[in-house]
């Protein structure tokens, strides 16, 4: 793995991946381990998070095209070890402010038909939280499934509990 | 294995007593953990004694067993505000953090592996003290320090309970952000982090780890332009 060849992008772009399939199976542990390792490097590369949600839904069942895609996110890390969140000194007129902005799509999830939002919270310029997650209910349109993202923000921002 | 039993000798952890009728010693086991740094060079070794927690019973051995710690979201939070700030950042780990606060529950474990005391084979130890792996153990130690800070005159954030914060008068903040046993530390004067750093030293064993450059397997840099993380 270590003399791959490093990809710019951490995932094809329309990627639609699914339970169903009659590809080979492949090793549990190795892929919850790969998906395990990500998971916590996600808490300081927002950039990967829509890829690392997408293939963490397979832990049970992985097949081959979810092992090939884990691979993929692994050497578009390789090729990015270098990056990372900058918290600028004496940044002006944000006295206190913190932006939260969101977004999300509609049955973009084939298995359930549930919606993903993702959304992220900046201190100035810099992000100091994001999130990705699939919706818990199905959103019957794309109208509704905005206003469930925009719902997610004030939980979060004040600790409330759905 | 030598220094951490001297740990726990040092603070009185545990005594040597015939087990009384109707109690249930817990077992003991030898962890062993290599600490390496940012770059994968060995940092320590270390040998750790643990309880087999999951051998005690809930209401007879321990009652509750919840503690607090900070989000990921908060520790990046404070830096992003501490380098806007230009506060300094400082990261403190204390030493046998789950060893320091007295047990309220009666524990008998047994001798530890190759450490067992020769004519006293049939004795077991009573905690005194919480130790690795009992269920109380990270409650217990949050008591203690949270305690300690309340008694320091911080207030605890109230939806962040890993927070804790200090106004003085001067109008200074004092930030201290709780992980367990590691506290990052931020201030808008350098000379009440000192004083700070001195009173927690006096009541803890204390690593002074510096400036922040190294928090649960994230590594920040302070570069020309504000801090780096990656």
């Amino acid at each position: 793995m270590m003399d791959y060849n490093s990809f710019i992008t951490p995932t094809e772009t329309g990627i639609k991946l699914q339970i169903d399939g009659d590809e080979k199976e492949v090793d549990h542990t190795l892929y919850k381990q790969i998906v395990g390792s990500l998971r916590y490097l996600c808490n300081t590369r927002p950039d990967i998070a829509y890829c690392v949600r997408l293939i963490s839904r397979f832990m049970e069942k992985p097949k081959t095209p979810h092992f090939l895609e884990a691979k993929r996110i692994l050497r578009y890390v390789k090729g990015t070890l270098d990056l990372g969140i900058l918290y600028p000194y004496s940044q002006k007129n944000i006295e206190g402010e913190v932006f939260g902005y969101s977004d999300s799509d509609w049955c973009g999830y084939k298995d359930d038909r549930k919606s993903t939002t993702g959304y992220v919270f900046k201190f100035g310029t810099s992000p100091i939280f994001w999130c990705l997650k699939k919706h818990s209910v199905v959103a019957l349109s794309t109208c509704e499934a905005e206003y469930i993202a925009l719902l997610w923000q004030p939980v979060k921002l004040y600790g409330w509990k759905l | 294995m030598e220094e951490e039993l001297r740990s726990i000798e040092k603070n009185q952890t545990w005594e040597l007593v015939h087990l009384p009728q109707g109690k249930r010693p817990i077992d003991v086991k030898w962890v062993y953990k290599t600490k390496v740094k940012p770059n994968g060079d060995v940092s320590k070794y270390k040998a750790r004694l643990v309880t087999r927690g999951f051998l005690q019973k809930h209401g007879l051995d321990y009652n509750e067993v919840f503690a607090p710690v900070a989000r990921l979201e908060t520790v990046r939070l404070i830096v992003a505000v501490a380098s806007n700030k230009n506060w300094s950042l400082y990261q403190l780990d204390v030493k046998s953090a789950f060893l320091n606060w007295p047990l309220k529950e009666e524990v008998y474990i047994t001798q530890p592996p190759s450490y067992i005391v020769a004519g006293q084979e049939d004795k077991v130890y009573k905690l005194n003290k919480a130790l690795y792996g009992l269920k109380q153990a990270p409650r217990a130690w949050n008591m203690k320090i949270d305690s300690f800070l309340v008694q320091q005159n911080f207030t605890k954030c109230t939806t962040e309970h890993g927070v804790y914060v200090r106004n003085t008068d001067s109008g200074e903040f004092l930030i201290i952000c709780l992980y367990v046993d590691y506290l990052l530390v931020t201030d808008s004067s350098k000379e009440d982090i000192r004083v700070f750093k001195g009173r927690i030293m006096e009541e803890f064993e204390i690593f002074d780890l510096g400036e922040l450059s190294y928090f649960l397997g994230i590594e920040f840099v302070s570069t020309s332009k504000g801090i780096f993380m990656n």
